[in-house]
């Protein structure tokens, strides 16, 4: 197991490395010098010297390799450059805005979590009669609608009519509650129907079978075996889902007007503020490539399944399909 | 054995479905020719509108019909998405499948480039890609296939590593066949079907993707219309005339509703492991 850890700690190395890369890659590729870009944020254009100047003070006259790797130095002392929009340190505007997402986040999949367990439970219990196409038809149509116009539609039921909830996110404590439950109704489909398969998968499973057969109450069964079975691998999904959905709320933060790290990213984009952008989109790989490797180490610990076949694979367990000792 | 095949109801619903896309395809193309209003036009006296006998779908804030725009749109909005998937499905594949065959270093490195680009957060990337090469349809497009074609690419390598395997390709190569002959003739037909059920399940989903980068003013620019770029246009007005955000929407929405449904039949119909759900 250890080993296990180690090279999958040690794996982290390059793929960290090739997403650096590709980060540093967006300002270089990009259109337009960085140096002009900054110099006409204030909205006039600058004069052939002070770009001159900059430029060498930016460095942008050195060669590729010279400049990634002074980029990437800097990465590692924790500078990730200055924002050109709001002349602020990029870290700092981040760890600002961070709090925010990550409050929209934790919500949005405790709604997902809240909406999808009982309906996909719901929904497996009463496996293909009314109940259950009813909830699968509605899962369809709602997982069909784009996250956006869900958000404009609760905007305008919510906000519009029924004036329960404010039309703009920011500045209010309820103003999260508009993007949260957007998110949640988006998602919350893809949840239904892997609850909904697992549970299903698992009623048919013997033990399910035994347990029947010695009496034991429907409900019982389903909330001690079926239930307890089912429950690590959609919260694994959910950990999973967590490193993608932290990187994913831009739309939704744009359309609700939400201060959140979404919209400063979508923002940097627009007022091409390189240095904004690639440390939130180095930021945001980071998380997703720690929380994938947190969540398949834990699931490898605790499913002893998965725990033998990773030895299997890194002590010669299974080689040229020829079972040996593990 | 034979007769009851012709009636497989799955094959059916495959051909039903289908048969709706290539509809729905076929309206997107033609349906501009039949419009009343020209969609460009801008009429200042007729504002935001209603939806009434003239204006079936209402006007937008320039007093345009929001009808036209969606049928002279959907073109856009539905051909884009499928540009997108055939491109990924091409690119992915390819490169899937000579990793999957080939092996080794070569293999090793792709595929810890796509562990990286994955790790990205698709959609920022993709904006990210889509504000670098600057807005317009033809790059994002590109800034889509940017990124999907990695799961092409994943998916058709474990297929190729599994059908090496198998027995018939074992047998091919001792029959003195090229490699390149035991890769198209044996082991591409082979590993396709999973890729062609995949594909075209992700046809919603790239509609829906490429309707967001819209929504930010990424994609078509204005005045051409696009679902997206619609609703984000409608946005301003929702709160006077719904109308000009919900139609779009609406029209999104059966479209990905449409896609889904032809997906799923797709799947029905190739795979051959029957699902539970």
């Amino acid at each position: 197991m250890g080993r296990y850890i180690l090279k999958r700690l040690l794996w982290l190395i390059p793929v960290m490395l090739v997403i650096s890369l590709i980060a540093f890659l967006l300002m270089y590729l990009s259109p337009g010098d960085p140096a002009t870009i900054y110099l006409s944020m204030g909205g006039d254009s600058p004069s052939a010297e002070a770009v001159a100047e900059l430029r060498e003070k930016m460095g942008l006259n050195r060669p590729l390799y010279e400049q990634f790797g002074s980029w990437l130095i800097n990465l590692l002392h924790g500078d990730l450059g200055t924002s050109f929009f709001t002349k602020n340190p990029v870290i700092e505007d981040i760890a600002t805005l961070f709090p925010n997402t990550l409050k929209l986040t934790l919500l949005g999949m405790l709604g997902t979590l809240v909406i999808s367990i009982p309906l996909g439970i719901l929904s497996a219990v009463k496996a293909n009669k009314l109940t259950d196409n009813i909830i699968r038809a509605g899962s369809f149509v709602v997982g069909s609608m784009p996250g956006f116009f869900a958000a404009l539609l609760l905007i305008y039921l919510l906000g519009v009519k029924l004036r329960w909830l404010p039309t703009i996110s920011s500045g209010s404590a309820k103003g999260i509650i508009l993007p949260a439950l957007t998110l949640a109704l988006t998602m919350a489909p893809n949840y239904i129907r892997q609850i909904r398969a697992e549970i299903v998968k698992e009623l048919g499973e013997d033990y399910i079978r035994m347990f029947r057969g010695r009496g034991i109450k429907e409900r019982m069964i389903l909330y001690n075996g079926a239930l307890k079975s089912v429950m690590p691998s959609i919260l694994t999904i959910a950990g999973m889902n967590m490193g993608h959905l932290l990187g994913g709320t831009s739309i939704i933060e744009m359309v609700c007007t939400y201060q959140g790290l979404g919209r400063l990213a979508v923002n940097s984009i627009t007022n091409r503020d390189y240095p904004l952008m690639q440390g939130f989109v180095l930021m945001m790989a980071g998380i997703y490539v720690i929380i994938n490797l947190v969540v398949d180490i834990l699931h490898a610990m605790a499913d002893p399944r998965v725990k033998l076949r990773i030895l299997a694979e890194n002590g010669g367990g299974y080689r040229h399909g020829k079972k040996k000792a593990v | 054995m034979e007769k009851r095949r012709r009636f497989d109801p799955a094959v059916v619903r495959l051909l039903v479905w289908s048969g709706i896309v290539l509809l729905l395809l076929v309206l997107a193309w033609v349906g501009p020719r039949f419009i009343h209003h020209d969609p460009y036009e801008v009429n200042l006296l007729q504002i935001t509108a209603r939806p009434s006998a003239e204006y079936l779908m209402g006007t937008d804030y320039l007093g345009r019909c929001t009808l036209c725009r969606l049928i002279t749109g959907a073109a856009r909005s539905i051909y884009a998405s499928l540009a997108v998937v055939a491109i990924t499905f091409i690119i992915g594949t390819a490169i899937g499948t000579v990793c999957g065959f080939i092996g080794g270093a070569f293999d090793t490195v792709v595929m810890r480039f796509v562990d990286a680009v994955q790790a990205f957060p698709s959609l920022v990337f993709t904006i990210a890609i889509a504000a670098m090469l600057g807005s317009g349809m033809g790059n994002c497009i590109i800034a889509m296939s940017c990124i999907n074609w990695t799961q092409y690419a994943r998916l058709s390598r474990s297929q190729v590593l599994q059908v090496k395997e198998r027995t018939f390709v074992k047998a091919a190569r001792t029959t003195g066949m090229t490699n390149r002959q035991i890769l198209f003739k044996t082991i591409l037909p082979n590993s396709m079907t999973p890729l062609i059920v995949s594909a075209s399940m992700h046809v919603g989903n790239t509609i829906l993707g490429f309707s967001g980068l819209s929504f930010l003013g990424l994609g078509t620019m204005p005045p051409f219309p696009e679902w997206g770029n619609m609703l984000n246009d409608g946005k301003a007005t929702l709160q006077t005339a719904p109308w000009t955000v919900i139609f779009p929407g609406l029209a999104i929405l059966l479209v990905v509703m449409i896609m889904g449904m032809f997906g799923d039949s797709v799947n029905e119909a190739l795979n051959p492991k029957k699902n539970t759900n």
